[in-house]
């Protein structure tokens, strides 16, 4: 089974570039605003270093999305500080003052959730020419150090590799940048 | 004996703390304290010898490796055997060993999240019963992250299991 993760292609800029377009494309449509998001990427090979980087004993919000189809088995995960994940709700629900229970918050995140993950899909469909899928994404707040074990390490530690993937998102015209930081693992 | 003790904040011991990493195992004897942070999918298994005051916290990633084994302590299937020879050589008689597991969370839904955490608690159960050892206590499964605490002077182990929310308190 070839290791899609470590394949060079995808790990071009022309991939991550595309994917910046997407989301932009995505979050203009869904909230009006004048929004950049940009994704930049390596590849972590030492599962170590993840651990490390990641796993801080800190509290953060995990969105979670398993990906299949074709060769690709994996996990990708968004990871978001307390702060920003606030912040990205209440960009998403439009700036307006939200009663934000933790439903209708997690709800926001879900389908921020879906827009990333359901690009990096089509963009993975497409390069590999296979139907590539994934589950309905999942919101989690619990410590880092137990997210990033239950998902990429045990994939990461027995096909090598993690994909880090940041993305920004800005508003020039608002002040608004929001950075979030997504790990994949595929076999 | 060992009991575990279930909470939401770190308990305030002021003794000597032995931190295990993921992949690792530590022994340790009183008046040491034996921790391990935030176990997910993970599990953490003590080994513990009552009488001496002995123990060993292993704190493990997967249930078996997949083809070579790079490092015994990930594993728990290789580990529990490692950890076993480990208290052997000093001096330690493995029908006296007690044990506790903690961990094997299902932090998702995720098909490959609930498998790991369910086979590392069921792989940890069969290797103890292979040895002959005692399984005292447990505190497995679940959605939420673990942190453990093993007071070897006592044989209390806290397990800490804190909540967390988006908004709010």
């Amino acid at each position: 089974m070839d290791n899609i993760a470590l394949n060079k292609e995808y790990e071009h800029t022309a991939l991550y570039r595309l994917l910046g377009e997407k989301i932009t494309e995505a979050l203009k449509m869904l909230t009006g605003a004048d929004v950049v998001a940009r994704v930049s990427g390596i590849r972590v090979a030492d599962t170590a270093q993840v651990i490390e980087k990641y796993s801080k004993d800190r509290p953060i919000v995990a969105i979670a999305s398993s990906i299949y189809g074709g060769d690709i088995d994996g996990q990708i995960l968004l990871l978001l500080d307390v702060p920003t994940a606030r912040d990205l709700v209440s960009f998403l629900a439009g700036m307006v003052e939200l009663e934000p229970s933790d439903e209708n918050a997690q709800d926001i995140l879900k389908e921020f959730g879906n827009i990333v993950i359901g690009n990096i899909s089509s963009i993975l469909s497409k390069t590999y020419m296979c139907r590539v899928v994934y589950s309905i994404p999942e919101v989690v707040v619990d410590l880092d150090t137990a997210i990033i074990d239950s998902t990429v390490l045990p994939i990461a530690s027995k096909y090598g590799a993690v994909e880090l993937l940041e993305i920004s998102i800005s508003s020039t015209s608002e002040q608004f940048k929001l950075r979030i930081i997504m790990l994949g693992a595929f076999i | 004996m060992m009991v575990i003790i279930k909470t939401d904040k770190y308990p305030d011991i002021a003794r000597p703390k032995i931190n295990v990493g993921i992949g690792d195992c530590k022994i340790a004897s009183n008046p040491h304290i034996l921790v391990t942070y935030s176990l997910g999918s993970c599990v953490a298994i003590v080994l513990y010898e009552p009488r001496i005051k002995t123990a060993a916290l292993i704190h493990a990633l997967l249930p078996e490796p997949k083809n070579s084994c790079d490092n015994s302590y990930k594993y728990v299937k290789t580990a529990v055997p490692k950890a076993v020879e480990e208290l052997e050589n000093k001096g330690i008689q493995k029908r006296r060993l007690i044990a506790s597991i903690v961990g094997g969370a299902s932090i998702l839904k995720s098909t490959m999240s609930m498998l790991i955490g369910k086979r590392n608690v069921e792989t940890a159960r069969s290797m103890l019963k292979t040895h002959g050892i005692k399984l005292v206590a447990e505190d497995t499964g679940g959605s939420h992250s673990r942190s453990v605490y093993f007071d070897v002077a006592t044989g209390k182990l806290f397990v800490i299991a804190p909540k967390f929310k988006l908004f709010g308190g």
